[in-house]
């Protein structure tokens, strides 16, 4: 079936739940379900929907198209109109979706207020960047912030605008309590198939409810961009923005311009990632660089220039093809910190409490230590919260247990709320290392008591005390030799050693190996049996 | 026939000559004597010229006066036989007579002898006279003043000026001389009486009642006895009754009674304590009636106080008394009391107990801890573990003081402890609890994240109270034992936090007040837990355990959880990081010395003993294996040189904090000592001009980098951690300071999936943190404590001090009438 079927004039929207058409009614069905004269079912319908188009496109006669129901959600691959006009040059098509809880005092002329000043910011700010379709919705389930915060893809409304899926989907709710209006405003996009995290906020002023979602919008739209390729003779990459070109160049740098319009600007963070097609161009996937991240370094008329930031060896202007694309969404940090969860990688239920977190704002700390930020700890979950640092996005973020660094990875906080790291074991290392503490504790300690009693020995055999001479030398023989101390390291290191072997861990196996040939060296320095002898010997010179 | 009397004539002529020379030789020796060169023309001194030796003199070497005819007197030393010399020769002269005339010249000469030297008196002069001894002629004699009379004599001057340290030495001096002398005892009355009449003088009447007391055993009919006895007791009961010491003014009144039984001091007395008495039994007796209990209680045992055989007071005072039953403790030091300590002291511990019950609470250690609860009626753990379905107690016994607990406030009351905006938040309960749901009032389920090996130690804390905030904004606590009602510098009195039923049967009744008093002496301790004005003493003296013991008059009972004591390093002191220094530390103490010199001095055998850890040595997690650090000297010498070249810089003066325990104090001082010597600078704060303020010290600051501390660690599985850190709520972030590898072994402890598995961690933990020196192990004490047989129902082996108090119950007894 052709998921693309024109629906025209207008739009559907379907629940993937039931399969089932609800036909949006307009205005007078959302009247009528108030008055309590349709049925509850249709409150479940949509309200009649409007094309936001710049300004002049807003028609608000004409809010009741005829709907056509497709029975199933078209394919996400719904990039065709990239065919008919340059990706620089076609702008998003765009829906959002208005609900408005079911208080009382949010009156109909207040929705349609809200609704109406919402249509103008989209209007004023996206500019032709944006084919924006408002559609009022009478009531559903993600019509609060907790619910938005559980919408999946599954329950996508499906809706079609012209011929192909809309790239972008807003879900606002406003909602009232008491005296407080709460606004919550979510992103769907149909390229990266993902959800942007759920923004709200609350006023105690009406009127300020429609300049709030507004504000919401910007703060959850992420442009798109396209990787064009690398600058010649640097790391920099070379991309695309969507709609780019429709963009005035005078005010790419104008921090108070339209906030939708001019989403990218110097500075912004960009995530990469490769989107691939099936044979007959449906999509099939997409893959995010990890640990990867693009920061616009300029921007001209939608070309943009970025330098990239990765912890992995990855090139994200290679792999371009029919069925590949190379893609970027811009984005930016909405939480005040991230939730950092270490696992260990070959049990992610594991946990890694009492670890450090380095943060760093380069990552050369060890040359530079002035690079370092903060410090961090990962409490008994695994978790260790890392906040913004003003004036650094991107941070290096060094995990380390003891003095052996685990991991070193570029990270934005606040662009996720929880993020997992998985780590390779260092249990066996750890250990040793443990009780290698205690070998040289003791190893401090033997070597404090042969000497204090080699200096007593010379001082006696000098005052010819042979007695007190052969007491001291008695108290050096009772001391560990060092073939015993090297005896019980053997065991523990060679304990750790199978254990790392049989975990195919080869960093720790080396780190173990390391850290004990350390401690072997300082045994056999300092415990040396030929030295020993050679006292012995001075004695018993002393003594003849 | 002429020859004879001419004979005898001439034998008389001989004789007189003799005798005059013997009384020059005898004043000759007097005048030397007396120290003056004797000269021919001085005679023997007059007797109007005696002067009454003094009484340095009269001890220095006794001597008689011999008063001749002529009025003369020859100061001899003592003449024999005394008293009555001239009588008793007389009589002996007439015996002689009496006896059968002797037969033969032999006899006859004898008998003559014996005769003739009956009319002598031995003198022998004072001095280093060349002719010392001679005869006198007891014809010549007309008296004879004793040494014995003149000390008497000299007594009498000094008591009637008043000078009773003399006369005591004269009358000792005398006693030992000739107790039997007439006169010595009528002088020891008078000098009693006299020191009688002067201690009342002074102020002391008790003191004089001792002399009276004595006086009247040996003379009760002693002149105007019977009156200063009465105005003597008199004065004294008074002054007991205005100062409310009941007990004493019957002890006076009973030393009366056993002198004088129907003295009428005594009778008027016991008339007046009597109605006093039966008052307050009747007041007693309303206020019981009216359900004021603690008042009743008070007012029967001032009763009893006050005559304790006042008609019908038995009964009043047993039903009153087993009413509200209040324990006397007598305590050294208060809880809460300020210094620099930042940490609980034993006080607050105890006090602490006192005041809240926690959910799951160790009710007996050996070896390991016990549990039990109050709160639960069964608690069932599910899904191997994980899941754990409580059922709460929907009633209570009697003797119980708690609230009944449904699940909504036990929920509650578990949020606020997983809450990590929460003051009483643990991280460790938090990352325990995944999930909690109400299943009925009594009823509710938890889920854990993991299988804990002992589930009790996770919830053993105090409910707090979640619906409700104290003044200061804290959370208070909904699971009390006790509350403090009253609280000064000499005491603090708690009452139970929900008192029991009316109308229960007596011996259903059990404490319901605790008052511990401070006492500054611990000897005046011991003296009022002996007396019965307190019921217990905490803790007991080591020394005075055998002397307790020996009495068998009180039992004595031993925590089965000893102290253990500690030192703990600051986590932000640079220094301390570095092993070295911590070992230097270590080797520098004589742990065995100290324990002995300042702890277990004049203790019975086992009182106390080094450790490795801060956990008991009975405790099955205690590891045997690891080895007492000796005292070294030399490597804490060659230690602190490591450390300090390790630092690359000198080392630093160290700041100690310490429990404000005089002995711990003592200790610590000791300790600064030795390191001292070692070269390690350490000093004590002890108060807050140390400090700089008032108040303990910040716990998270840099004003400290040693602690001496103690600690009861009964379950190291789930104390041993929050010990080391220093922090209550267990978070992973305490253990920032400490190296990787002992963190995980940490880690390790608290994830453990059995107990077999967590005592092996704590053992090797033991081993590892020994050979760390992250503590510095003291020594474990055993705590004592004295109970009065009237306090019953104690636990046998107790873990804590007031283990199970709301069981304990108090049988007073009426007090003796004359104690």
């Amino acid at each position: 079936m052709d998921h693309r079927t024109k629906i025209a004039p207008a739009m559907a929207v379907i629940s993937r739940d039931s399969q089932m058409v609800r036909l949006a009614v307009g205005r007078s069905a959302l009247f009528l379900a108030l008055c309590g004269l349709l049925p509850a079912a249709s409150l479940n319908a949509q309200a009649p929907a409007k094309t936001v188009s710049p300004k002049s496109s807003i028609d608000k006669a004409d809010a009741t198209p005829p709907v056509e129901a497709p029975p199933v959600r078209p394919s996400p691959l719904a990039l065709t109109s990239e065919a008919e006009r340059p990706w620089e040059l076609n702008p998003y098509r765009v829906t959002v979706h208005l609900v408005f809880g079911p208080n009382r005092q949010l009156t109909p002329a207040f929705r349609e207020e809200v609704q109406s000043e919402i249509e103008e910011s989209i209007a004023d700010q996206a500019g032709s960047t944006w084919d924006a379709i408002l559609h009022p919705v009478v009531s559903a389930a993600w019509g609060s912030a907790a619910g938005m915060g559980r919408l999946t893809k599954e329950q996508l409304p499906v809706v079609t605008v012209a011929t192909a899926l809309p790239d972008k989907q807003f879900f606002i709710a406003v909602n009232q309590a008491g005296s407080r209006y709460s606004v919550a405003v979510r992103e769907w996009d149909e390229v990266t198939q993902d959800f942007s995290p759920v923004q709200s906020a609350e006023t105690l002023v009406r009127d300020r409810v429609a300049g709030i979602a507004a504000g919401l919008l910007s703060r959850v739209f992420r442009p798109l961009l396209r990787v064009e390729g690398t600058v010649p003779d640097s790391y920099d990459v070379m991309l695309l923005l969507r709609a780019g070109s429709l963009i005035p160049l005078e005010a790419v740098t104008d921090s108070t311009a339209d906030t939708l319009r001019y989403h990218v600007r110097p500075g912004s963070l960009l995530l990469p990632f490769f989107r691939y097609a099936e044979r007959n161009g449906n999509f099939r996937t997409n893959q995010f660089l990890p640990w990867t991240f693009l920061e616009v370094v300029a921007i001209n008329r939608g070309r943009v220039r970025c330098s990239i930031t990765t912890g992995v060896r990855a090139n994200v202007a290679v792999r371009q093809s029919k069925r590949v694309k190379s893609l970027a969404v811009a984005t930016q940090p909405l939480f005040d910190k991230t939730n950092v969860e270490l696992r260990l990688r070959r049990n992610t239920d594991r946990k890694l409490a009492a670890h450090d977190l380095l943060i760093a704002s380069s990552k050369k700390l060890n040359t530079d230590p002035q690079a370092l930020l903060d410090e961090r700890f990962t409490d008994r979950r695994g978790i260790a919260a890392v906040p913004q640092y003003p004036g650094t996005p991107i941070v290096w973020i060094y995990i380390k247990s003891g003095l052996q660094l685990l991991a070193k990875l570029p990270f934005v906080p606040g662009l996720q709320r929880d993020i997992a790291i998985d780590l390779p074991d260092d249990a066996g290392r750890l250990l040793v290392e443990g009780e290698l503490a205690q070998i040289r504790g003791q190893l401090v300690d033997t070597i404090a008591r042969q000497q204090a009693a080699m200096i007593r020995a010379r001082k006696a055999a000098k005052a010819n005390d042979w007695t007190k001479v052969d007491a001291e030398m008695k108290k050096i023989d009772a001391l560990p030799a060092r073939d015993d101390v090297l005896e019980e390291l053997g065991k523990h290191r060679d304990a750790a050693l199978l254990d790392a072997r049989e975990q195919r861990n080869r960093t720790a196996e080396k780190k173990i190996f390391e850290l004990s040939s350390e401690t072997v060296e300082l045994i056999n320095r300092y415990l040396d049996p030929k030295k020993r002898d050679e006292f012995q010997q001075e004695i018993d010179g002393l003594r003849k | 026939m002429n020859s004879q009397p001419k004979r005898s004539q001439n034998r008389r002529v001989l004789t007189a000559i003799l005798i005059c020379l013997a009384i020059v030789v005898c004043q000759s020796a007097v005048a030397q004597d007396d120290g003056k060169p004797p000269r021919d023309d001085e005679g023997l001194p007059q007797f109007a010229d005696m002067k009454l030796p003094t009484a340095a003199e009269l001890q220095e070497k006794p001597v008689d006066w011999i008063r001749l005819n002529t009025d003369e007197v020859v100061v001899s030393e003592p003449v024999i036989p005394r008293p009555d010399t001239l009588l008793k020769l007389e009589e002996q002269i007439t015996a002689l007579r009496g006896k059968p005339r002797p037969i033969g010249e032999e006899q006859i000469d004898a008998r003559r002898k014996e005769r003739d030297a009956l009319n002598f008196i031995n003198v022998v002069l004072p001095g280093n006279a060349e002719s010392p001894e001679f005869r006198l002629a007891t014809r010549h004699v007309k008296e004879i003043i004793y040494h014995e009379d003149m000390v008497l004599k000299q007594l009498d001057e000094l008591l009637k000026a008043g000078d009773l340290g003399t006369s005591y030495q004269l009358l000792i001096h005398l006693e030992n001389r000739a107790p039997e002398w007439k006169g010595v005892d009528r002088r020891r009355n008078d000098i009693f009486f006299a020191e009688a009449d002067a201690q009342r003088e002074a102020g002391r009447p008790a003191a004089a009642l001792v002399f009276l007391e004595e006086l009247h055993g040996r003379n009760s009919d002693y002149p105007q006895l019977q009156q200063t006895l009465g105005e003597l007791t008199q004065g004294l009961v008074d002054d007991a009754l205005k100062s409310n010491d009941l007990r004493r003014a019957r002890h006076y009144l009973g030393r009366l009674n056993r002198l004088e039984g129907k003295h009428p001091v005594l009778v008027k007395f016991r008339d007046q304590l009597t109605a006093d008495a039966t008052k307050l039994m009747n007041a007693a007796k309303a206020a019981n009636q009216s359900g004021d209990y603690a008042d009743a209680a008070e007012s029967a045992a001032t009763s009893a106080q006050t005559w304790p055989i006042t008609p019908g007071l038995s009964e009043t005072h047993r039903t009153a008394t087993r009413r509200w039953q209040t324990l006397r403790v007598g305590v050294m030091r208060l809880p809460g009391e300020q210094s620099p300590f930042f940490l609980d002291t034993q006080p607050d511990r105890r006090a602490r107990y006192l005041t809240e019950s926690t959910l799951f609470e160790i009710s007996r250690f050996d070896r390991r801890p016990t549990y039990r609860t109050r709160y639960f009626e069964q608690w069932l753990p599910t899904d191997l573990g994980r899941q754990l379905q409580f059922t709460l107690r929907s009633g209570q016994g009697t003797w119980e003081s708690r609230p009944t607990i449904t699940s909504s406030q036990m929920v509650a009351a578990l949020q606020t402890r997983v809450d990590p905006e929460s003051e009483l938040y643990s991280e460790r309960l938090a990352e325990a609890i995944r999930r909690m749901s109400i299943r009925s009032p009594y009823q509710f389920d938890l889920e854990l994240a993991h299988v804990t090996p002992r589930t009790e130690a996770l919830f053993r804390f105090p409910l707090p109270d979640a619906a409700r905030r104290t003044d200061d904004g804290k959370l208070p606590v909904l699971s009390q034992r006790f509350v403090v009602t009253d609280r000064s510098a000499a005491g603090v009195t708690y009452r139970r936090a929900i008192s029991q039923a009316d109308k229960l049967r007596l011996e259903n009744y059990h404490i319901a007040e605790v008052i511990e008093q401070k006492y500054a002496d611990a000897e005046q301790a011991v003296q009022d837990f002996a007396r019965g004005e307190l019921d217990m003493l905490l803790p007991l003296r080591l020394t005075d355990i055998e002397r307790f013991r020996k009495s068998g008059e009180f039992s004595i009972a031993t925590t089965s959880l000893p102290v253990t004591h500690v030192l703990q390093f600051n986590p932000a002191t640079r220094a301390l990081r570095s092993r070295e220094l911590r070992r230097s530390l270590a080797y520098a103490l004589d742990r065995e010395r100290i324990l002995q010199e300042i702890f277990l001095a004049g203790a019975p055998p086992n009182a106390g003993r080094v450790v490795t850890a801060p956990i008991p040595t009975r405790h099955e997690a205690y590891n045997t294996v690891v080895e007492q650090r000796p005292q070294d000297l030399t490597l804490s010498v060659a230690l602190r040189l490591a450390s300090a070249k390790a630092l690359k810089q000198n080392l630093p003066e160290l700041r100690m904090v310490c429990d404000p325990d005089p002995q711990i104090v003592a200790a610590a001082e000791m300790m600064i000592a030795v390191w001292k010597r070692v070269g390690l600078k350490v000093t004590l704060l002890t108060d807050a001009k140390a400090v700089g303020h008032d108040g303990p010290v910040e716990r998270d600051s840099s004003e400290w980098d040693l602690v001496y501390r103690t600690v009861q660690m009964a379950e190291p599985l789930t104390e041993l951690w929050p010990f080391l850190t220093f922090d209550d709520q267990v978070r992973v972030s305490s253990l920032r300071t400490w190296p990787d590898w002992l963190r995980q072994e940490f880690l390790k402890l608290e994830t453990a999936g059995d107990e077999a598995a967590s005592l092996l961690q704590v053992k090797r933990l033991h081993r590892l943190l020994s050979s760390e020196v992250m503590t510095i192990p003291l020594w474990e004490i055993e705590t004592f404590m004295a109970i009065r047989p009237e306090v019953k129902n104690l636990p046998g082996e107790p873990v804590y001090p007031y283990q199970d108090i709301e069981q304990w119950t108090i049988e007073r007894k009426l007090p003796p009438l004359w104690p």
